[in-house]
């Protein structure tokens, strides 16, 4: 994992990308215990203009001319399956520009806030997130009044309202 | 009436064991993760994880089968 957050930091020292933020599953596993997930999922900021996977191109070549495979949906890097997403709604840019810079070993890498994490889990509202916010509210890994504040900004206080049922226990 | 076991402190086991794993440093959980990902192709592969625990319990069955064969 460490092999992939440095070629992660290196995509950023290179221009590739402006900036990057572990989130998903992965980054929850930062704040709660660990659970099984395949994919190292990785929300990217990136300069260029051009409309969905276009917009990933330039990392896709990068890494294939550093020799790294896609397959399907994923590229592997140093073994890990990773999965890039350009940050496509003010929230996961927000996300992205907030994540925590963290040390994994001897490397600096980002994640993204337990507070954002759970304010896209119920923007994304599939049943893994709604029962992921619930280990999240569970933990004391979340400032409510932060969450509270992002809820707002990004308009996401009518579906967390409706879903709320299904999180709180 | 029937009489059933408090199974409170059980439970209270399983939280205690969710608090500590999730106490634990960022690169303890990426190996974790890494070992269930491990035995998950392993199950999915049909490969036994832990051979040596398996292999006398399989040995004793196909004998107990050959026995039953002849």
């Amino acid at each position: 994992m460490e092999e992939t957050l440095k070629v992660l930091n290196l995509l950023v020292a290179e221009g590739v990308i402006e900036n990057y933020a572990i989130g998903g599953a992965v980054a929850a596993i930062y704040y709660l215990e660990p659970f099984e997930t395949s994919d190292l999922d990785v929300f990217v900021q990136i300069s260029a203009h051009a409309n969905g996977l276009a917009l990933l191109a330039p990392i896709y070549e990068f890494l294939a001319a550093s020799g790294y495979e896609p397959k399907g949906e994923f590229i592997f890097i140093e073994g890990m399956p990773v999965q890039f997403f350009p940050v496509f709604n003010p929230l996961t840019d927000d996300a992205v520009d907030q994540a925590l810079n963290i040390r994994f070993g001897s490397t600096s890498t980002r994640v993204m806030t337990a507070e954002h994490l759970v304010a896209i889990m119920v923007d994304t509202g599939r049943p893994n997130d709604l029962l992921r916010i619930n280990w999240f509210l569970e933990s004391d890994k979340v400032d409510e009044e932060k969450l509270s504040e992002i809820l707002s900004r990004h308009d996401l206080n009518d579906k967390w309202e409706t879903n709320r049922r299904r999180f709180e226990s | 009436m029937k009489e059933y076991p408090n199974v409170a402190e059980i439970f209270e086991q399983k939280a205690r064991l969710r608090r500590h794993l999730a106490s634990l440093p960022f690169e303890e959980k990426i190996e974790i993760l890494l070992r269930m990902q491990e035995r998950r192709r392993s199950v999915k592969a049909a490969v036994p994880v832990f051979e040596r625990e398996l292999d006398r319990p399989v040995r004793v069955d196909m004998e107990m089968r050959r026995d039953i064969d002849k």
